[in-house]
């Protein structure tokens, strides 16, 4: 720093505004600078003698008039915000991208899945984001078709088994209840009432303006979505299960890691047991272990009007665990029939793509990849396409 | 100790005490800054209360962007500055005037009593002898604690035209104490009772 500069910062060097470092070169320099040794030191000198100077104290009478006004001003003036208006500014765009992300991630979740979703209601076409029925569809279902397409040779349902169209209904028609419509079978399974608790006087009108039931066709099992339906007065006092099972069973511990809605062992149990620690490890064969020994319940479901797919069809073993799901549909001007078999887990084990009139196999064929199925989407009766 | 700048934000949120605090920090450096820019008690303390009620008015609005001090001086410089030119039109010589006060005592007291009650209108009238804007400076500098940038913002003036214009004050005062007779020992035994 050359001797001008040093010069220059002889005031700050009195006034204390350089930095340590800065302060200590000027007192360097000003040691071995006459010149600047003596400015500094008449400098610090007058300082010195105007200190001596003292302050004026304010008159103490202006002071409660400046309180009274102040007071008046804070009285009148309107609270300070106590969030800043950038804050309130952020904070409305963070809301506005949540809401943007919570449509988006909707949007995307409306995508149907695929076809190893185990979510009974949304394989059978009961997804909760299923669109209005497709016009001149109708509605109820054929009673004759369930017992066609039924897949285990199941005892008949006691009689007080709920019509098998009043078991569960598309997604469509279940909006009019009012309830829970994306609840899991398992929880729903649990706030099931007893058949011998009255039928609850709220849920009477929720269930009364549905004039058509749906065509949701069952194996002559019921399926366990019947505890399901238990709430609407309809269906809870006749929705017994077959077999003499005890509809108030609470749900026993499911094996599968899955959502699967489990089921109290029934009078089959120990055969079901028997077939359990007998069936070999591989699906398909426990699968046809499970069909041989006549313990598959199947629920099948179809859409009447709906030419592009016409009907759904799940089995579960005694344990409830969906072990086979097919369904039937168009895919360009051919009938074909997909059938998953899944294994314990729930995940599809064997996915075969079959042509429904000759049963011949298409797998590998356009479009049948097995995880773009979007099994549990609702029925594509518009798109023909399966 | 809270800041200047917490207790104003503070008031603004409707709490009086904290402008109690700050009249208690401010307003006996104000006044002093105002006395002896302005020479003349009767203005000094008017415009002290303007500034204080300035601050009342203004306390809705501001923004913690400059050190509070800056600001208040800025607001008791200018209403001094507009005072000043409102009186230039009837040039009445105040009675209180620190430059007569001193001149009036010339003559050295016998005991240091005496003598320290003798340095200090000489101090007075030193400083009242400045120019203005040699006057403002020195008195922000020394009497209200701004550093020199922030007289610069005060002023409006770049900050080594205020380097000049103190050096050129602590000049004019160490000659007119001199010249008053009141050098570095007069004020050390003052400073010493």
């Amino acid at each position: 720093m050359s001797h001008e500069e040093m010069r220059d910062r002889l005031l700050d060097l009195a006034y204390g505004e350089l930095s340590p470092r800065e302060a200590r070169e000027v007192e360097d320099h000003a040691a071995s600078c006459e010149g600047c040794a003596a400015e500094l030191a008449r400098i610090r000198g007058t300082r010195r003698l105007m200190a001596a100077l003292p302050v004026e104290p304010a008159p103490p009478q202006g002071e409660r008039i400046l309180v009274a006004a102040a007071r008046e001003a804070a009285r009148r003036r309107p609270p300070r915000r106590l969030v800043p208006r950038w804050a309130w500014t952020a904070a409305v765009a963070a809301a506005s991208l949540a809401a943007v992300a919570a449509v988006s991630w909707r949007i995307v979740a409306m995508r149907p899945g695929g076809i190893g979703r185990e979510d009974p209601q949304a394989l059978m076409g009961d997804s909760p984001y299923a669109p209005p029925a497709p016009a001149g569809a109708p509605r109820d279902a054929p009673p004759a078709k369930k017992e066609e397409l039924a897949a285990a040779p199941r005892p008949a349902p006691e009689s007080g088994a709920a019509p098998l169209a009043e078991r569960g209904a598309p997604a469509r028609d279940r909006v009019t209840d009012g309830g829970p419509r994306r609840a899991a079978p398992a929880r729903r399974f649990a706030e099931a009432p007893p058949p011998e608790a009255a039928p609850s006087p709220d849920a009477a009108p929720a269930r009364a303006p549905q004039p058509e039931p749906p065509a949701y066709a069952a194996a002559p099992e019921p399926p366990q979505d019947a505890a399901a339906a238990a709430p609407s007065p309809p269906r809870g006092g006749k929705e017994g299960r077959g077999e003499g099972e005890a509809p108030t069973a609470p749900s026993a511990p499911s094996p599968p890691p899955r959502a699967a809605p489990s089921r109290a062992p029934s009078a089959p149990s120990s055969a079901a047991a028997r077939a359990q620690a007998t069936a070999p490890p591989d699906p398909v064969s426990r699968y046809d272990e499970l069909r041989r020994a006549g313990l598959l319940r199947g629920e099948i479901r179809t859409f009447p009007g709906c030419d592009g797919e016409p009907w759904r069809k799940l089995e579960r073993d005694p344990d409830g665990r969906i072990v086979s799901y097919a369904r039937e549909g168009l895919s360009g001007d051919r009938r074909v029939r997909v059938e998953a078999i899944y294994d314990l887990a729930g995940a599809p084990a064997r996915v075969t793509v079959k042509d429904a009139a000759t049963s011949e196999p298409l797998m590998g064929t356009k479009p049948w990849v097995p995880h773009a199925a979007e099994a549990d989407g609702p029925p594509r009766c518009a798109r023909g396409a399966n | 100790l809270e800041s200047d700048e917490r207790l104003m934000l503070r008031f603004q949120g409707g709490d009086v005490r904290a402008f109690e605090d700050l009249v208690r920090r401010h307003r006996t450096p104000v006044f002093s800054f105002l006395l002896r820019l302005v020479r003349e008690r009767g203005r000094a303390e008017d415009l002290c209360q303007e500034t204080f009620l300035r601050l009342v008015r203004a306390a809705g609005g501001w923004q913690p962007r400059a050190p509070f001090r800056t600001w208040l001086y800025a607001v008791a410089r200018n209403l001094a500055f507009d005072d000043a030119r409102r009186q230039a039109f009837r040039r009445v010589e105040p009675l209180d005037d620190p430059a007569r006060a001193a001149a009036a005592s010339d003559d050295p007291a016998p005991d240091r009593a005496a003598e320290a009650a003798l340095v200090r209108p000489k101090l007075e009238a030193a400083i009242a002898a400045l120019p203005d804007e040699q006057r403002e400076v020195f008195l922000l500098r020394e009497h209200a604690g701004l550093r020199f940038h922030e007289i610069a913002e005060v002023t409006g003036v770049p900050e080594n035209t205020v380097k000049s214009r103190m050096r050129y004050a602590l000049e004019a005062l160490r000659e007119k104490l001199e010249a008053l007779g009141i050098g570095p020992d007069a004020t050390a035994r003052s400073a010493s009772r």
